[in-house]
């Protein structure tokens, strides 16, 4: 797989609490003028045809922008329908084979991990990423503290897709993780909460290319 | 055999089973005592525990010819090889559900408005589950229970087969049949039976 397919710059939302689904999609369409190339649909637990809406408001206002991949978190059956270009997996969602063989070769598949060896087993099952996280601490997970910049190199080493550093990313921590082999960032609160989004998504964008 | 008669004694699971393991063996034995069609429904389960749990009920039902239907998710349902979906109006559309699936599966769908019965109907479903029929405590959302003349109603209406559900006591399955459905769905009766293969064994002398 050609690294460069691989977007750098994720956004993850709603985020229960933070936007609702229909804030979302225009958040999300700021973000990607800013330079934003991965769109989340994250919404866990939520039915099939509200998450299937929003993946569908989210391509709309994506338009003839073929520079954004979207990825349906879990339901890979929405991320067929709907043609997204990829579909992002959970340790307790479907395995990396079953959605390659319902999404087909040129979908994209991440994976998210927490240690080493999880980073390995995605490799290894075919996923074209990892979401490694989380690197600081985060409100989404008050209780456990971050894993720090250190654990995305020994990430980085132990396999060779790419990783992107998940967990209380701001734009000022981007330039360490880059450094420290991530392929790039995924970002939650940090955009979804901004006042200007797309400001937001510039700065990280050129942190994550100055390296 | 025919999918009207698969639908016959359809039996509903639930997450309150515990495990994969205990909701498996309770589809086993139900089956063993009778049951046509099992639906793996179980709100709540990570997408893993789905998924072996639709793989081994797909052998289980293969072994005896029963209709193994996944509720809700398309992509698990195609992943373990399923007999199809149910799907309700919050799911995946009927219409979007088949283009994944195929004109071979079987679809089903639970309306709550004459408008969705007929737009599902429109888009190619094969068979709907109407209720509740009567009350229920295994589905909090599941509303009012129909009563008996207006499930019939209903059934008259519908131009596909219909399966009452909600509520449905191993003693009612008879009426049931006879207000018009092809098929009786059973949840607490049977999966939460003492005996479930008992049970089954039971719905099938009421309605053969």
């Amino acid at each position: 797989m050609n690294r460069e397919r691989i977007p750098r710059l994720h956004l993850i939302g709603p985020l229960n609490g933070v936007l609702t689904p229909d804030s979302y999609a225009a958040v999300a369409a700021r973000a990607a003028e800013g330079g934003v190339d991965a769109i989340h649909v994250r919404l866990p637990g939520a039915p099939g045809g509200e998450i299937m809406r929003l993946a569908e408001e989210v391509m709309a206002r994506l338009g003839s922008n073929v520079r954004v991949t979207l990825f349906v978190n879990d339901r890979v059956d929405v991320a067929a329908l709907v043609s997204a270009g990829g579909a992002h997996l959970g340790e307790r969602s479907l395995p990396v084979a079953q959605a390659r063989r319902l999404l087909g070769v040129d979908a994209l598949i991440g994976r998210s991990v927490h240690d080493v060896r999880g980073a390995a087993q995605a490799q290894d099952d075919g996923a074209d990423f990892v979401l490694a996280g989380h690197v600081f601490d985060t409100d989404s997970k008050p209780d456990q503290p971050g894993k720090g910049v250190h654990w995305i190199s020994e990430l980085t080493r132990a396999v060779s897709i790419p990783v992107i550093a998940i967990g209380g990313i701001s734009v000022e921590c981007v330039g360490p993780v880059i450094q420290a082999g991530a392929w790039g960032v995924a970002v939650g609160r940090e955009l979804l909460t901004a006042s200007d989004p797309k400001a937001v998504a510039e700065s990280i964008r050129i942190r994550i290319e100055q390296k | 055999m025919t999918l009207e008669r698969r639908l016959r004694r359809y039996l509903v699971t639930d997450s309150g089973a515990g495990s994969v393991e205990r909701l498996v063996s309770i589809c086993e034995e139900a089956i063993q005592g009778g049951i046509t069609a099992v639906q793996l429904r179980a709100k709540d389960w990570s997408d893993r525990e789905l998924l072996r749990a639709a793989c081994d009920l797909r052998a289980a039902c293969d072994r005896a010819g029963t209709l193994f239907i996944v509720n809700d998710r398309v992509d698990i349902a195609l992943a373990s090889n399923a007999d199809g979906v149910h799907l309700g109006v919050d799911d995946l559309p009927v219409g979007v559900a088949r283009e994944l699936l195929g004109p071979g599966k079987v679809i089903g769908y639970s309306p709550e408005t004459p408008d969705d019965r007929i737009a599902a109907e429109e888009a190619g479903v094969d068979y709907l589950g109407v209720g509740p029929v009567f009350g229920t405590q295994t589905k909090g959302d599941a509303g009012e229970a129909l009563r008996l003349d207006r499930f019939a109603e209903l059934v008259t209406q519908s131009n596909v087969p219909v399966i009452g559900i909600g509520g449905i006591a191993i003693d009612d399955a008879r009426s049931v049949i006879k207000a018009g459905a092809v098929g009786v769905a059973v949840v607490g009766a049977v999966f939460f039976a003492k005996e479930p293969r008992a049970a089954a064994i039971e719905l099938v002398a009421q309605i053969p």
